[in-house]
């Protein structure tokens, strides 16, 4: 009598379970939400909280095998003092204890380094829980080459596939005979700068690399000393992957020195930065990055309308992020499954449609999404506008990125050394 | 190297030292005097530079309006915080001091995180003020880092003259070393803390008003100050104002200086083997692939990230060797 | 009625109660000498009086309750203290070192810097010198200069001669003599004995923070019990 009950019981929540099936997706996002990199941390929050809502819970949620799935952002601090790998790693395991499946990071690549292997080695030991690892800004090419792991994806263009776009437009530019580089000492900055000597080698072996310089982030005051070797040295064009403030600082000091030179960035817009160099860098910053190009399509336009209504004082700093949470929901609907292990096989070889008016190809070898990637130029004029008529400007300065050239799905055949071991 | 360049370098490092010290003389005098490392004074002057971006940049009023304004407000607010905060404080004895200001060092950063927000504000400098002052070879000096060298040099002139030459300045200077005895003596000691701690934080924020348009307004600006002020008064030796000017000279001067440097041990060697004419295979290699050598990290290694351990080696050794300080008078 | 008077003086550092209870009375231009051990709470006293160390207890100063005020505002009503540790200002020069014992908004004193220097040329000599160069006799002298130009009503001097040569102590027992003269009040806490018998007119002996004996310097020599008991080593 008592089983029948019990039965009768389990049968009865079993069916309202399927019925009404409410799944919650907890999305651990990590990232710098303290020290000087904050802002970066807290805009890749807003912009993550806003694309799981666009997606995901203001549709009412998304049908995933037949439940009802809405996705919730938890977020944890990985800063201490500077985004610290060892307290990243501890807010990931927190994040687990917490539930959550999908971790979202991607300021320093240091972090992610160590992030990636967390994941590997969690998913290894708890197999029944495991874990996927959204990177959307850390772009050091090992996460996709010798570091590669199944568990991980990466939404960015990673710093080679940038410099392949950066360096084709250097080469192609026959005033350029010199080149400078700056970066910060870490495993990022010095991708950059072995990517730059690599490609500028093959692409024009008469340009000279007349200044190789690294310094530790986050830690000079004034860039000015820098900006000084820069004009000493009579370099034609100048290229950064620094960001957060060793970017603006770079920045400042290099616009002070008037040193009438282009300079090629990664990271030299949003975030303060466009706000700051106003006048100054118009027509003097490049930036390389995926993005909505010259022409954005009417989704993004409405997208970024309703952002800026909700978020007036935040900018769409990270476009990726857009793709990162749409192909995610799309992973889910495609596997009919919430568990991480089907999502990511999902994403492998997915072709998505961003509103971003490009495709996004994860490569399953790698890892790797492929995508459009411009070369940008800081500037006023000719800014592409969002549905409300407002420019895409950044720190509501009136100055922003132009999309000048355009390298479609960029770097697609480009070489992985990664061995994908699948579980 | 040419000498234009080495010339506007050391103007830069001078231009630096000075700000340090319009930040520093408050600390060390109120360090000596009342016995506490006061955690928030960078905080003051990382307002400072708020303070002034709001009302030359956001309110449109002009940066000639912020200089003297913004120092007043900020020594008025630091008065209100020593004879509300700090003297209360006083009483449960120096550990409840320092962990006063640390806390309030923590508020203030979490204050203005939550007022300005975490992004670097486009603080600049002022119109008039914008673009060289005077060029040497293919190097521009900046009007406005002069002028950071004058303001600077100004105030110390004029501290000094008050220090040295008024009744109130020796009352200071005596109750540097013998508060109590001072007291006795009949004059208000506790007034005149107070004085000095306003007086120390408007130069705090005077430096955050001229020194942040060349830097990162933002809310680290504190947290990266606080180590080298602390560093330059105990180089210079704690209480004095002329051992607080030669330090911040040494370090911002030094510090300028090997930032600009750009020797490395791999450099080194090279000059070394151009010299005794040996081809070297290493030499000739990319960078990138130099760093993954087994000893990359050492090879590559550069006069700026020796640089940046300098301003702590010195204070170390000064500890050892001359632990009054450069200039200090007392042994403590 | 008493120039001061002090009204069982209580005192303490953290938990250690070192004055006891401490009751005495100096008039209008008397000299009176705290005498005592070591250790015993003399200076303690000097301290509590000036609001330097705090005080329980009854401090009056010409019928006003002074416990509790700020040292600077004890100062100014009146009272001086010459401390046991000379601390001359360094980087001061003796000049200025006397100037700072001018009070702020004092009128006319009866002491004026050209008594110290005529009462201690070495002063007038030495007067653009930093003071921290002076031997420690010229720095007593300093001191104790410095506070009368204050001009106090009552002084109280700690240890004047302590450690000093016997003609800097003649120095100092000259000035002691000169203060009386001019009818100020001064408390002495002294070791030697000799200084302090001639000049008094009253002692207290201390023993364990408080006072237990007070007469006149010939009722203290006759009474060898007190001597042997309190002072004597
Ligand atoms: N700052 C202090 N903290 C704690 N205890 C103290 C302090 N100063 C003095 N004492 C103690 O209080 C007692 C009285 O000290 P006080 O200086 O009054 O002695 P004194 O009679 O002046 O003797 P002397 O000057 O010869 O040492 C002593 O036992 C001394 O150890
Ligand atoms: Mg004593």
């Amino acid at each position: 009598m008592k089983k029948i009950l019990m039965a009768a019981a389990a049968a009865v929540f079993a069916v309202s379970g399927a019925a009404g099936a409410e799944t919650t997706v907890k999305l651990a996002f990590i990232d710098a939400l303290s020290g000087p990199f904050a802002l970066t941390g807290e805009r890749g929050l807003q912009n993550f909280t806003f694309a799981a809502d666009y997606f995901v819970n203001n549709q009412g949620g998304i049908d995933v095998g037949g439940e009802n799935v809405k996705f919730e952002i938890l977020s944890y601090d990985g800063a201490e003092g500077f985004p610290s790998p060892k307290k990243s790693v501890l807010q990931a395991e927190k994040a687990l204890r917490d539930g959550a499946t999908f971790i979202l990071q991607g300021n320093s690549s240091g972090v992610a380094a160590a992030m990636t292997d967390f994941v590997g080695k969690n998913n290894r030991r708890n197999a029944d829980n495991p874990i996927v690892f959204l990177n959307y800004s850390a772009v050091v090419p090992a996460l996709t080459n010798e570091l590669c792991n199944f568990w991980h994806f990466r939404f960015d263009a990673h710093a080679d596939i940038k410099m392949e776009a950066l360096t084709d437009v250097i080469a192609a530019n026959e005033n350029v005979n010199s080149v400078y580089l700056i970066g910060q000492d870490y495993s990022f900055g010095q991708a950059v700068a072995a990517g730059a000597e690599r490609m500028l080698a093959a692409k024009r072996p008469d340009i000279e690399i007349v200044g190789n310089e690294l310094h530790p982030i986050g830690q000079v005051q004034d860039f000015t000393p820098y900006a000084r070797n820069v004009k000493a040295s009579g370099a034609d064009a100048l290229i950064t992957g620094n960001w957060g403030g060793d970017m603006v600082g770079l920045g400042k000091a290099i616009l002070e020195a008037d040193l009438g030179i282009p300079v090629y960035t990664y990271y030299a817009a949003a975030d303060g930065i466009t706000g700051l160099f106003g006048e100054a860098g118009n027509g003097v910053i490049s930036l390389v990055s995926e993005g909505w190009g010259a022409n954005p399509t009417e989704e993004f336009q409405a997208y970024h309308t309703a952002f800026k209504a909700q978020y007036p004082d935040s900018d769409i700093n990270a476009p990726r992020i857009i793709n990162a949470m749409g192909m995610l929901a799309q992973a889910m609907q495609a596997a009919g499954s919430t568990d991480p292990k089907s999502v990511a096989y999902a994403l492998e070889n997915m072709e998505y449609d961003s509103m971003l008016g490009t495709k996004v190809f994860m490569r399953a070898e790698d890892h790797q999404a492929f995508q459009n990637v411009y070369i940008n130029t800081h500037t006023n004029e000719g800014l592409p506008t969002n549905s409300a008529g407002a420019a895409l400007d950044y720190d509501k300065s009136g100055y922003g990125l132009l999309a000048t050239s355009t390298v479609e799905m960029a770097s697609m055949g480009i070489e992985t050394t990664c061995e994908m071991k699948r579980p | 190297m040419d000498w234009g360049f080495i010339t506007v370098t050391l103007l830069d490092g001078v231009a630096r030292g000075l700000y340090f010290f319009l930040v520093s003389a408050g600390l060390t005098l109120i360090f000596s005097m009342m016995g506490v490392l006061n955690f928030a004074h960078a905080s003051f002057f990382m307002l400072g530079g708020y303070f002034a971006y709001i009302i030359a940049q956001e309110w449109g009023l002009s940066f000639w309006v912020a200089l003297p304004v913004v120092p007043l407000v900020i020594g008025a607010i630091g008065m209100v915080v020593e004879r509300f905060g700090l003297r209360q404080v006083h009483k449960f004895g120096h550990v409840a001091e320092l962990i006063f200001t640390f806390g309030l060092a923590f508020l203030v950063q979490e204050f203005v995180k939550l007022v300005f927000g975490n992004d670097t504000k486009p603080y600049a400098v002022p119109e008039l003020l914008k673009g060289p002052l005077f060029t040497i070879g293919d190097q521009t000096f900046g009007s406005f880092r002069a002028f950071m060298i004058v303001v600077s040099i100004s105030i110390f002139i004029g501290l000094y003259l008050l220090l040295t030459r008024t009744r109130v300045g020796m009352i200071i200077q005596a109750a540097l070393t013998h508060p109590n005895t001072v007291s006795n003596l009949g004059h208000n000691v506790p007034l005149i803390f107070m004085a000095v701690f306003g007086v120390g934080t408007a130069l705090a924020a005077l430096a955050g008003v001229i020194a942040l348009p060349t830097d990162a307004l933002q809310p680290g600006a504190a947290a990266r100050l606080g180590p080298i002020i602390f560093v330059i008064i105990v180089v210079g030796g704690l209480g004095s104002l002329s051992g607080a000017l030669f330090a911040s000279l040494i370090i911002g001067v030094l510090t300028t200086m090997f930032d600009a440097s750009q020797l490395s041990v791999i450099s080194i060697m090279e000059a070394v083997a151009n010299l005794l004419g040996i081809e070297w295979s290493l030499l000739e290699r990319p960078t990138y692939e130099l760093r993954r050598l087994m000893v990359g990290d050492l090879i590559m290694m550069s006069t700026k990230q020796v640089g940046a351990l300098f301003p702590y080696l010195l204070m170390v050794l000064i500890l050892i060797f001359r632990p009054q300080g450069l200039l200090g008078k007392r042994e403590s | 009625m008493a120039l001061l008077n002090v009204n069982q003086l209580n005192a303490y550092y953290g938990k250690s109660h070192i004055l006891q209870g401490v009751n005495m009375s100096i008039d209008e231009g008397e000299i009176v000498s705290l005498l005592g051990r070591n250790g015993v709470g003399r200076s303690t006293t000097c301290k509590s009086i000036m609001g330097e160390v705090p005080p329980k207890g009854s401090i009056t100063f010409r019928g006003k309750e002074i416990a509790g005020l700020a040292p600077h505002q004890i100062a100014q009503s009146g009272i001086g203290y010459v401390p046991e540790n000379r601390d001359v200002f360094p980087g001061l020069t003796v000049k200025q070192n006397l100037n700072l014992g001018v009070k702020p908004g004092q009128g006319a004193s009866r002491w004026s810097e050209e008594d110290f220097y005529e009462l201690f040329p070495n002063l007038r000599e030495r007067q653009d010198v930093d003071a921290a160069a002076l031997s420690g006799g010229e720095q007593q002298m300093l001191t104790m200069a410095r506070t009368l130009m204050g001009d106090p009503d009552v002084v109280m001097i700690d240890e004047p001669t302590e450690g000093l040569s016997p003609q800097m102590c003649q120095r100092v027992a000259d000035l002691l003599e000169e203060i009386a003269r001019r009818q100020i009040a001064i408390l002495l806490v002294e070791q030697k004995l000799t200084i302090a018998l001639k000049i008094s007119k009253r002692v207290y002996v201390m023993g364990h923070g408080q006072i237990v004996y007070e007469g006149t310097p010939e009722e203290l020599m006759n009474n060898d019990d007190i001597r042997q008991e309190w002072l004597e080593v």
